[in-house]
């Protein structure tokens, strides 16, 4: 059997190139390729390059099966930042990688582990988008925790 | 032409005079629709699959998209998607969960649902994201002054919460039936039952036994009204039983019960974890408990008070354990024999002078062990006499080896001694209001017990202990603190 090359395409139109065998790994590619035979273009509308290019590495390098748990423990580990790991995460979950994206759960949940609720904040740059006063009702509502 | 949704993409299409590719496109689409939707669902009945409204959202797309490119001969198609600000908080609502469930329970409570609004919905309304309540760190008696009420009302309001999908539950210090029975009647799946310190009776106990029946592992520890009876209903009615944790407070003598061990002998025969610290047992009970449970992998029998070490039958139980310290050991049961005969009446300042030698022996004889153990290292599983320490994984994953006996905690970073306050899950020094005996104690022992349950076992592992040892050690110490104690009420 002849390697087939599928060509994925990043949000930002940039074109990776990856063996098909590889790319079924991924089970939502496994299931286009069944459908349709894959013959043009695969575009995948939420992963960015930079990630789609390490998810593309994760599959290249990923071949024995036993060594699998330590090798996604290292992947993610090699990528210790937080936004990285939340954009592998996400394009793990579009691919359905499940271990990949157990993996960088995983690491983001270590990551922010200890942080105080200002510091989740400040990590992962979200607003606070409640009002002082219903800030004020959760913490009625938990004051036997505090 | 350049769409932002799809919808636009169809606009524009219509209102252009292309009749040619305006009837196929909206089939292609339609068709492409509902086929998905009926694909997924079909997983979904007959291949058990669940789904996942983010992922077929995706592939909706991405196939219409490449149906239409690969039927539509031109390259007029270009898949545009409006940019996102982005923001994590709007992370899938699986990635999102799959975050949480890693984080401890105070952690899930107080942090993750106030950092925003989504976030909050994403956990609230997912079951599985409460499959373990843990409230052991408010349920504590000695913790901070919580009241029953408290502890009633936080437990429902989780248990609402979790919607009945929580496996484990942690709670200690349970005062009255209704409360448990609340929590027994409203789990559909619970596995794992920890209420020690609770004040439950037996007949709560036999009445929800039935709904016990999935529980695999249950801690009993230091629930002093829960005696054979209970015991044995909860034996008859879990058949897949395999941790039971019945560790007693080194105080508690009110509840002398040597049938207990012979109800665990007859009804659970599949325990692989049994913890009886500090129990009123012998050899003869222990013996049976260890022939009728052949999978036991772990058996904690530290701190019973008559089960007398014998090397014969240390050879035939455990043939690992060893005894390389038995000198120190004598050394100090001799120094604390000195002393504990000593004390009388003896006055305050007397007293006081005693202490402080005492605590320089402590912390000579403390330093001697850590050194044998660095020696021997923490590699060899087994249990010495007089001197147990034992392998654990802390919370951050860290093996830690403690020595209960001295205090000393070993990890790979270095060593703790709790007796200088680095350490304090474990062993206990310290002035605490005792809940048993209604009195300030001096706090010597080791909080023996309370293993972790998954413990990897490859083979047979029996902790026990030279009882006495601890005991006296334990008893000159109370003994000393609450005559120092009252002799400093009458100074003042």
């Amino acid at each position: 059997m002849s390697k087939k090359t599928l060509t994925l395409m990043s949000k930002d139109k940039q074109l990776f190139n990856i063996e098909e065998h590889l790319a079924v790994q991924s089970v939502t590619i496994r299931n286009m390729v069944k459908e349709d035979g894959a013959s043009s273009v695969i575009p995948l509308p939420r992963v960015d390059s930079e990630t789609l290019a390490l998810v593309i590495e994760y599959l290249n390098r990923q071949q024995a099966p036993e060594e699998d748990e330590d090798y996604v423990k290292k992947f993610v580990d090699e990528r210790g930042e937080i936004p990285t790991l939340l954009e592998l995460a996400q394009a793990a979950l579009d691919l359905d990688i499940k271990k990949l994206m157990d993996a960088a759960c995983m690491k983001v949940a270590d990551l922010i582990k200890d942080f105080t609720l200002e510091e989740v904040r400040e990590a992962l740059r979200i607003e606070n988008d409640r009002t002082p006063e219903e800030e004020k009702a959760i913490r009625d509502e938990f004051q036997w925790a505090f | 032409m350049h769409s932002n949704t799809i919808s636009e993409f169809f606009e524009d299409t219509c209102c252009t005079n292309q009749p040619d590719l305006n009837r196929p496109l909206k089939e292609i689409i339609g068709q492409a629709y509902f086929w998905l939707i009926w694909k997924g669902r079909n997983d979904v009945v007959f291949n058990n699959k669940s789904f996942n409204t983010h992922g077929t959202a995706n592939l909706i797309q991405t196939t219409i998209f490449s149906w239409l490119r690969s039927r539509c001969n031109r390259r007029i198609i270009e898949y545009v998607l409006m940019e996102e600000a982005k923001n994590w908080a709007n992370l899938p609502p699986d990635v999102l969960g799959l975050i949480f469930n890693k984080f401890c329970f105070k952690e899930k409570l107080l942090i993750f649902p106030r950092v925003c609004k989504s976030w909050n919905h994403a956990v609230l309304g997912r079951p599985n994201c409460w499959q373990t309540i843990d409230l052991l760190d408010w349920s504590l008696p000695r913790e901070y002054s919580s009241s029953d009420h408290d502890i009633d009302k936080m437990l429902r309001f989780l248990v609402t919460r979790a919607s009945a999908a929580f496996q484990e539950i942690v709670i200690g210090n349970i005062q009255n039936d209704l409360t448990f029975s609340f929590f027994i009647d409203h789990s559909r799946s619970l596995r794992t039952l920890e209420i020690p310190w609770s004040n439950v009776s037996d007949s709560i106990v036999e009445h929800v036994a039935e709904k016990l029946s999935g529980v695999t592992r249950i801690n009993l520890s230091y629930c002093r009204n829960i005696r054979v009876r209970g015991i044995r209903a909860i034996g008859e009615n879990c058949k897949s039983l395999v941790g039971l944790k019945r560790n007693k407070h080194p105080f508690d003598i009110s509840c002398v019960k040597v049938e207990e061990a012979t109800t665990i002998a007859a009804t659970m025969p599949k325990l692989k974890h049994l913890e009886l610290t500090f129990n009123y047992f012998d050899m003869e009970n222990v013996e049976k408990i260890i022939e009728s449970c052949h999978e036991l992998k772990f058996l904690d029998i530290r701190g019973c008070s008559y089960v007398h070490l014998n090397h014969g039958w240390l050879q035939k139980c455990a043939p690992k354990v060893m005894d390389p310290i038995s000198i120190i050991v004598t050394g100090l049961k001799w120094m604390i024999g000195l002393l504990g005969h000593n004390v009388g009446h003896a006055t305050f300042t007397i007293l006081s002078t005693m202490i402080m030698m005492m605590m320089m022996m402590m912390i000579i004889m403390s330093m001697i062990v850590m050194m044998i153990i660095m020696i021997i290292g923490p590699n060899t599983k087994a249990s010495y006499l007089g001197c147990v320490w034992y392998v654990e994984q802390d919370r951050t994953g860290r093996d830690k080896t403690y020595c209960p006996t001295f205090g000393a905690a070993w990890d790979r970073t270095g060593i703790h001694c709790p007796m200088f306050g680095a350490t304090w899950d474990r062993t206990e020094t310290g002035i605490r209001w005792d809940n048993m005996g209604q009195k300030w104690l001096f706090f010597c022992y080791t909080k023996i017990g309370g293993t972790t349950w998954d413990r990897n076992e490859t083979e047979t592992n029996i902790l026990l202990t030279n009882t006495r040892l601890i005991y006296n050690f334990n008893m000159v110490f109370v003994f000393v603190f609450s005559t120092t104690s009252h002799g400093r009420h009458r100074h003042r």
